[in-house]
């Protein structure tokens, strides 16, 4: 019988990219909770080591093995980066917005983006970096968003709490604002 | 009204809060004790002179500008005094809209570098299940081949099967009449009693156009009423609906 921790390993080496979460591992490998938190830890340290091209990372949720960033320079000899996936300014705008003040209407993220909003929705559900929560208790019902483990997985983030506070701006710091 | 030769394009901001920003940010303008009026000749000033280059200006720049007009008239009339003073300033109203925008801008930024950090970071795609599948269905025949050859074979299938991936491209045109391939795929849905997943109906295409061609004619059919489909973990199954026939 291998132990746990190989079979750990073995099982975040085959979902590879789709990554799993702890639940899942906690009923394939049938362990407690305590224990295979205990072995994420220690297989992500060690592969913190500078021995290893590769990391377990916990964004979203999900954890996966992905290649380290020190490796860059050398993996992209290797790959040529399709640069047109990363997201555009109005998109980051407005998920920064819906990440912040989730769930969030159509409506107040066009007010304080001032402009529509309707295609950018479409296209980030399209790319499920956000979805569907319900709907407000306002006139019309309006469909109110959030972001999903995708979202957190696009910006290296395991939870929310990991965004930076949102900045606040005084009058005496105007010089150095503006 | 004198504006400078370079005119940046309206395509570069993000829209009219952004525009203003920046002409705050360009004029040194006072974002806390906002000068509305030299805000307004500058972004009218703006507008003119990308309208002069013959860009399309969005309804939402527009309708800020009127704003700001209001909101400059109102300041060089004499204020009635039966106007009642709750009302909310709209100048302040407009100072604050502006620093929030500002804020989730910022914020943008930091997601921005975040993003390129990520998108370095390589992951493998999943080991898929079909392996498993086809050697499950390899141990009960008996071929004198291992598994491994029959995995070998089915992967080099697959990867001739990739049609969507970018190759080589050379142009043919293929016409397909949309007769033809519904009545097709009426048949291969009538054969089967269980549901069909979509790629099943897809697997033998040799290029996209009839891949599209394909679903398209489902979409028609479930339009029709003429199949049921239901989605299950991303995958489509369709059915021949009996109750049509």
């Amino acid at each position: 019988m291998p132990e746990k921790k190989a079979e750990a390993e073995a099982l975040l080496y085959i979902v590879g990219e789709d990554g799993i979460t702890t639940d899942s591992l906690i009923s394939v490998l049938e362990i407690e909770k305590d224990e295979i938190l205990k072995i994420l830890e220690e297989l992500r340290e060690e592969y913190l080591s500078e021995v290893h091209g590769i990391e377990l990372t916990e964004y979203g949720g999900l954890w996966r093995f992905m290649t380290k960033k020190e490796v860059n320079e050398t993996a992209l000899k290797l790959l040529q980066l399709n640069q047109s996936t990363t997201l555009s300014q109005s998109a980051l705008e407005t998920l920064a917005i819906i990440a912040y003040k989730q769930p969030i209407t159509r409506v107040e993220i066009e007010e304080i983006r001032g402009v529509g909003c309707e295609m950018m929705l479409r296209r980030l559900l399209t790319r499920n970096l956000i979805k569907e929560a319900g709907r407000a208790d306002a006139p019309g019902r309006p469909i109110l968003y959030e972001v999903t483990p995708e979202f957190m997985d696009t910006f290296s983030l395991v939870s929310l709490k990991e965004l930076p506070e949102l900045p606040t701006y005084q009058s005496e710091e105007e010089e150095t604002l503006f | 009204m004198a504006m400078e030769d370079f005119v940046i394009s309206i395509d570069r901001f993000e829209g009219p809060l952004d525009l203003m920003l920046h002409l705050i940010r360009e004029k040194k303008m006072d974002l806390f004790d906002l000068d509305v009026s030299l805000l307004c000749d500058q972004y009218i000033a703006f507008i003119h002179a990308n309208e002069e280059r013959g860009l399309t200006i969005a309804a939402e720049y527009l309708s800020e500008l009127a704003g700001l007009i209001e909101m400059k008239s109102n300041r060089l009339l004499p204020k009635r005094k039966t106007e009642e003073e709750i009302e909310e300033d709209p100048r302040e109203k407009l100072i604050q809209r502006l620093i929030e925008y500002q804020k989730f801008k910022d914020i943008s930024q930091i997601l921005d570098r975040y993003q390129k950090e990520r998108s370095v970071q390589f992951t493998k795609t999943l080991s898929y299940p079909e392996e498993v599948r086809i050697m499950e269905a390899a141990d009960n025949s008996e071929l004198k081949v291992s598994p491994y050859d029959l995995m070998k074979a089915m992967n080099r299938c697959l990867r001739r099967l990739n049609i969507s991936r970018f190759q080589k491209a050379t142009y043919s045109f293929k016409e397909y009449d949309m007769q033809d391939i519904s009545r097709e795929v009426e048949n291969f849905l009538k054969k089967e009693k269980e549901s069909v997943s979509f790629w099943d109906l897809i697997k033998n295409c040799t290029d996209l156009l009839k891949a599209i061609s394909i679903f398209l004619c489902v979409l028609e059919m479930i339009y029709k009423k003429q199949v049921v489909y239901t989605l299950q973990q991303e995958e489509i199954y369709l059915k021949w609906s009996e109750v049509y026939a």
